[in-house]
């Protein structure tokens, strides 16, 4: 479960991105969060990894306040987590395998564990030819499915995903919203922003829809407006 | 971990060449220093161990009188080693000196070489005493002491000392800095990299490891080439120095001092290498 209770978010350049706002995501969940370009829904997402910290307010993962947590234990929380950037932060001098399988480095798993899951998820996302292209070499669809294989290959309890099919076309879209549902009915949280209109309707999952950084809408089984 | 680093060293290889090349000029005048301490410290010995006081005898002297002066020399509690060198004994040790030169050695006979004791004193300033008290003895004719000679020596050998540390000590600031320097522009180069690998759930030691190790690897690159290079000067030149500093036990170089040379260098370098990187990344990371 992640709850944002009474967050504000103010930029240092006067900017209020979020505005006490409170929410509540409980776990096994798949929310959209929609709305206008710097509505807020970004923010509301690096919170949650505790890439920025808010002005006001409290977030918790479970009962952990993570917006208290001291620096050194901020790894253990992010290990918990997927996040697919909007920037897709890919490394450009890894190979699509280097980069897909960064997380099992970082978390010290062996190697015959991380060839076993790295081929695994790279045939789910497909582009398991691709393994040994760089970057600069793939195409951006290719390059979106790169950075969701690296969210999933750690198996997270929660994946974050800002605007991951923003330039996929429909039917690859919808195969990746495919394997996002696969994955959140195995009981992953995703948290999910994007203005893809046709794919928000139909997931017929929860729609937030966030404005100026207040929470306008809230809607069990909801539309894109 | 380690493919990062090596990823890291591959994508900037002048930083890496500058470097290991400064490194490698620090390691190899340590290890110079080093030697050369070692060399003139032997020397020094040698000479502490050499008869420092050489008193000559009359020719008339009698056995009585020769073994009542040793007893009085020692009794003064000062003396490390009293030898008395015969005129027979004199004359052996002289055509040793000059068996290459025959012409020397020609009309020489024991006749006319004096007999001497060798006097070596624990302490280097107690030697004026011994020799004070030899130059009173009616039965010694001349009396010469090493005094000077050792002095000098020991003198030299501390401004060598100090000289070389304090150029190996610059030596040593500079490379740290220039590893620091180099390590830091990698940090602030590969700053996207880092960032991700937060991100991604990277402990800041996962983060930091590359960068230490990258530094580690110079130092230890470094070390191979002054161990190289220092063993080579060592071979070419150890033949000249083994006659020159014949006597002194110094060469031929044990197995033993190629080995304490060898590991002294990878200490240097790796210390270098390792703390430099550590530095830069307390600092930039």
């Amino acid at each position: 479960m992640i709850r944002w209770e009474n967050i504000t978010k103010k930029y240092k350049n006067g900017t209020v991105a979020l505005d006490s706002v409170n929410l509540t995501v409980e776990g096994s969940g798949f929310v959209f969060l929609v709305g206008p370009t710097g509505s807020g829904k970004t923010t509301l997402l690096r919170l949650v990894i505790r890439d920025i910290l808010p002005s006001e307010g409290k977030l918790f993962i479970d009962d952990t306040e993570i917006t208290k947590m001291r620096k050194g234990k901020i790894p253990q929380i992010r290990r918990k987590m997927g996040f697919i950037f909007q920037d897709l932060k890919l490394l450009s001098d890894r190979s699509v395998w280097e980069n897909v399988i960064l997380p099992l480095e970082i978390l010290g798993k062996k190697k015959g564990e991380i060839e076993e899951k790295g081929n695994e998820v790279l045939k789910t996302v497909g582009i398991i030819k691709k393994i040994n292209c760089y970057p600069v070499q793939l195409s951006g669809g290719e390059l979106q499915r790169a950075a969701i294989a690296r969210a999933l290959i750690s198996e997270p309890e929660i994946i974050l995903a800002d605007e991951p099919t923003a330039d996929l076309d429909p039917k690859i879209s919808l195969e990746i919203m495919e394997i996002l549902e696969k994955i959140n009915k195995n009981g992953t949280t995703i948290i999910m922003a994007t203005h893809n209109e046709k794919i928000v309707e139909k997931m017929k999952k929860r729609v937030i829809r966030i404005e100026d950084g207040k929470i306008i809408k809230d809607q069990k089984e909801g539309k894109y407006d | 971990m380690i493919r990062t680093m090596f990823r890291h060293i591959r994508r900037s290889p002048y930083q890496a060449l500058a470097a290991i090349s400064t490194l490698t000029l620090t390691v190899l005048v340590a290890s110079i220093f080093i030697i050369t301490s070692f060399g003139a410290e032997k020397i020094l010995l040698f000479f502490e161990q050499k008869p420092q006081v050489t008193a000559f005898l009359t020719d008339k002297i009698q056995k009585e009188e020769i073994e009542s002066l040793k007893k009085e020399i020692q009794d003064t509690g000062k003396i490390a080693n009293i030898k008395y060198i015969s005129k027979e004994e004199a004359l052996e040790i002289y055509k040793k000196q000059n068996k290459n030169d025959p012409l020397l050695l020609e009309m020489v006979t024991a006749s006319i070489l004096p007999a001497s004791l060798e006097v070596s004193t624990r302490n280097l300033n107690d030697l004026k005493e011994i020799h004070d008290l030899l130059k009173t003895k009616k039965i010694i004719e001349e009396v010469v002491y090493q005094k000077d000679i050792v002095e000098n020596l020991s003198s030299w050998i501390n401004n060598l000392r100090v000289a070389g540390l304090i150029f190996t000590g610059v030596l040593l600031l500079n490379s740290l800095l220039t590893i620091l320097t180099i390590i830091a522009f990698k940090i602030a180069q590969r700053k996207g990299e880092v960032e991700i690998l937060f991100l991604l759930g990277a402990t800041k030691w996962q983060a930091r490891m590359p960068f230490i190790l990258e530094g580690g690897v110079y130092g230890f690159i470094s070390s191979l080439f002054s161990i190289g290079l220092i063993i080579s000067i060592l071979i070419n030149i150890g033949p000249f120095l083994a006659v020159f500093l014949a006597g002194t036990g110094i060469f031929p170089l044990m197995l033993s001092d190629y080995l304490s040379l060898m590991a002294i260098s990878l200490f240097v370098g790796l210390f270098i290498g390792l703390f430099g990187s550590f530095m830069a990344v307390i600092r930039y990371l």
